[in-house]
């Protein structure tokens, strides 16, 4: 599925994984996932680099 | 929803975005991911970056950083952007210095369409105080822009960094490529809009002297 010189790439992923790309930065970060949920509900990441995460990690939240 | 009309659906918006991204990105690459939820998320395949979400410009140093998260209308028929952020982000540093983010239905005080700006902020500092609110950084103020339907767009943040001279275009053209994909843009989000306020469109185009009837009644059952 390429055009011009980029490409885009189809996958089907397990929330897990993407999880993982998440918990990689709150490891960087020395924060919790359940404290990062926590101050990304309230509106309260002061942590710029974790805010940039928040909508990211939106999409582990549908339903929860 | 079956994942194939996901990845579709997310498969032609990320072409669309291939197209403003081969402006400022040598081999732009980017990943469509069904998670399983009923949403997708469009994003650069940052493996060779390190940073979720960042993809490297022509000028090194400044990354473009970006997420789409989205799913389809209850018909199925359209993409719906759930969520975006499109950043300025400095490698060494790996924080958005400016942010147009989009989080529908963000709060009832926060505009879902709005703008995060990184740096040295004193005299917002002084608006703080003089509010009475605790001082926090200025990043964390969500500066409106544009409302959910005609909110600022990858094309518009591209332009941004192409006319401040950030990044260095890779085609000389690139205004004629950005403003063809503007008018899709606008042409898309227009129709959205007049589904949404029907009554309204068609009283315009009344106006406009267009001959507009409304659809017939369904059957009753």
């Amino acid at each position: 599925m390429d055009r011009g010189h980029g490409r885009v790439q189809r996958r089907v992923v397990s929330t897990d994984e993407l999880r993982a790309d998440v918990d990689r930065v709150l490891a960087e970060e020395r924060m919790t996932f359940e404290r990062f949920v926590q101050l990304g509900r309230a509106d309260d990441l002061h942590n710029p680099r974790l805010r940039d995460l928040w909508l990211l990690a939106g999409a582990l939240l549908v339903g929860a | 929803m079956p994942s194939e009309a996901l990845l579709d659906s997310g498969s032609e918006f990320a072409r669309g975005l291939l197209d403003v991204l081969e402006l400022i990105c040598a081999a732009p690459s980017l990943l469509i991911d069904d998670v399983g939820n009923g949403q997708g998320i469009i994003r650069p395949d940052d493996a060779t970056v390190g940073e979720p979400g960042c993809m490297r410009t022509t000028t090194s140093g400044v990354d473009l950083r970006f997420f789409y998260r989205y799913d389809l209308d209850p018909d199925g028929s359209y993409l719906r952007v759930l969520g975006s952020s499109i950043g300025l982000s400095l490698t060494p540093t790996r924080r958005c210095l400016l942010r147009i983010e989009y989080d529908r239905g963000k709060g009832p005080d926060l505009p879902d369409a709005h703008v995060h700006i990184d740096a040295d902020g004193a005299l917002w500092g002084t608006v703080l105080t003089l509010s009475d609110q605790p001082l926090r950084p200025l990043h964390t103020l969500h500066i409106p822009a544009g409302g959910r339907r005609f909110r600022p767009t990858m094309e518009d943040f591209v332009e941004f960094l192409l006319a401040e001279k950030f990044v260095t275009p890779t085609r000389d053209e690139w205004r004629q490529v950005l403003r063809a994909k503007r008018q899709e843009w606008e042409e898309t989000q227009a129709k959205a809009a007049a589904r949404r306020h029907a009554p309204a469109v068609a009283e315009t185009l009344r106006s406009l002297g267009w001959k507009v009837a409304p659809p017939p009644e369904p059957p009753s059952k």
